[in-house]
């Protein structure tokens, strides 16, 4: 009985997670049509998904229009990643702060402000695309000079300096992941 | 018990369910979709058929205004004479082939509900930086390429056996504009990063591996060859033995002098 009551309770708790990743009994916020970057932020700061503040000088890129056919309805679990989605499009990286995450053109941010990361972190895709991070990874088979590997790299608009063996990447969470999993094919 | 099994399975199909999906797995429509003719007034543009396709799929679409402004004056090129009927199957492909015969590329941006995804002009400042926004593919998944034909891909190819450097040199000639077509070698490894559209992305893969295939016919011919002289160069030439004995002869005439 005492089995029973527990494994009713697992599923129960599993089954509410799960609703919840689906967006399901929680909810929605409706972005307009003519939705610029800036509202969607504005969205997901009201909504509490996240607490973004546009950084001096990436102003300019709260205006940009989205072209959104239609108004677009996003569950309130998923405005923290579709944020990140559409701020990466725009050419925006997010830095990671204490309590509040900073917006920053992707050309203008600094490496030393990416924050250090495991990539296995970043394979697992556990971070919102657009967070500003930096990670090492081993050099790739007998690649030679580092050089050889920044163009594929930047490519992604992904920034590599060389250790030794290691090689530091940064750059956006998901361009990252991507320039990881090249390496990983070579 | 019997309810906490129920519950247990369902709970389990739902956390399923909720997992991230594959970002080239496309809605197909439920029914044809249906590119109106060419009329008088207008006939229809690149906007108007993201539209048709947005609504058919339930995606939604983001783009630049520069973007914006190329699609709602681009007419749908393909388009001669009459109303043109896609069957739901063949919506994403021809869909991808209008826009890219337009130059214009699509980019999924979610894998999850909402579905987004980017359309960009390449007759925008976006075209130097649109290499950004590939999508990397291992080189098992490329044949999936070949049916996006307005996507990017990137892929890294291993050639063991192949002078990549030499390779990508000789062919760089088929990657004119590196922005949206591009083959690297890297390093001193035998692996080749390449990035383009699907379909070229396949066909030069398809190209890489018969190149591989017959280099390694060949490397077979060769070593069995090698293998087929070996017994005959270890063995002593009838030349060798002569000389051998000349020498010896001579030895024995200068001892004896």
């Amino acid at each position: 009985m005492r089995l029973s009551t527990a494994s009713s309770i697992i599923a129960v708790l599993l089954l509410l997670s799960g609703c919840q990743s689906l967006g399901l009994g929680r909810a929605a916020v409706s972005v307009p049509a003519e939705a610029t970057l800036g509202d969607v932020v504005a969205l997901a700061n009201s909504s509490r998904a996240s607490t973004l503040v546009w950084e001096r000088d990436s102003e300019q890129y709260a205006l940009q229009s989205l072209g959104l056919g239609g108004p677009l309805r996003v569950p309130v679990s998923r405005l923290d990643d579709v944020t990140h989605a559409l701020l990466l499009w725009g050419g925006l990286i997010v830095i990671p702060g204490d309590g509040q995450d900073r917006i920053v053109a992707a050309d203008d941010a600094s490496p030393a402000e990416a924050r250090q990361v495991d990539r296995a972190l970043l394979l697992a895709e556990a971070l919102p695309p657009a967070t500003f991070v930096m990670t090492t990874c081993p050099q790739p088979g007998e690649a030679g000079n580092p050089t050889h590997l920044r163009r594929l790299a930047e490519q992604w608009g992904v920034h590599l300096s060389g250790v030794d063996d290691n090689l530091v990447l940064t750059g956006a969470a998901d361009r990252v992941t991507m320039v990881l999993r090249a390496f990983s094919a070579i | 018990m019997k309810l906490s099994l129920v519950c247990f399975a369902a709970a389990i199909l739902v956390t399923e369910s909720a997992q991230a999906g594959d970002i080239l797995d496309f809605p197909i429509p439920d029914s044809p979709i249906v590119i109106p003719a060419q009329s008088e007034s207008g006939g229809t543009s690149i906007a108007d058929l993201i539209a048709l396709y947005s609504e058919a799929t339930g995606q939604h679409c983001v783009m630049d205004s520069a973007t914006q402004g190329y699609a709602s004056s681009t007419p749908v090129s393909s388009q001669a004479g009459g109303s043109m009927s896609i069957a739901p199957e063949r919506v994403q492909v021809t869909f991808e082939t209008l826009l890219v015969a337009n130059d214009f590329v699509l980019t999924p941006l979610t894998a999850d509900e909402p579905r987004l995804f980017s359309i960009t002009s390449l007759n925008t400042a976006r075209r130097n930086t649109v290499s950004s926004l590939g999508i990397f593919l291992p080189a098992d998944r490329v044949d999936d390429a070949a049916a996006h034909p307005a996507i990017l891909f990137t892929t890294a190819i291993d050639l063991p056996g192949i002078d990549v450097r030499n390779l990508a040199s000789s062919i760089r000639h088929m990657f004119p504009d590196e922005n949206i077509s591009q083959l690297l070698a890297v390093g001193s490894t035998s692996s080749v990063a390449m990035w383009g559209f699907g379909p070229m992305v396949k066909r030069t893969r398809d190209l890489l591996m018969t190149v591989k295939a017959t280099n390694d016919a060949e490397n077979k011919v060769l070593r069995s060859q090698r293998e087929a002289d070996e017994p005959k160069r270890r063995a002593p030439s009838p030349t060798a033995v002569q000389v051998r004995a000349n020498g010896g002869l001579q030895a024995v005439r200068i001892a004896g002098a």
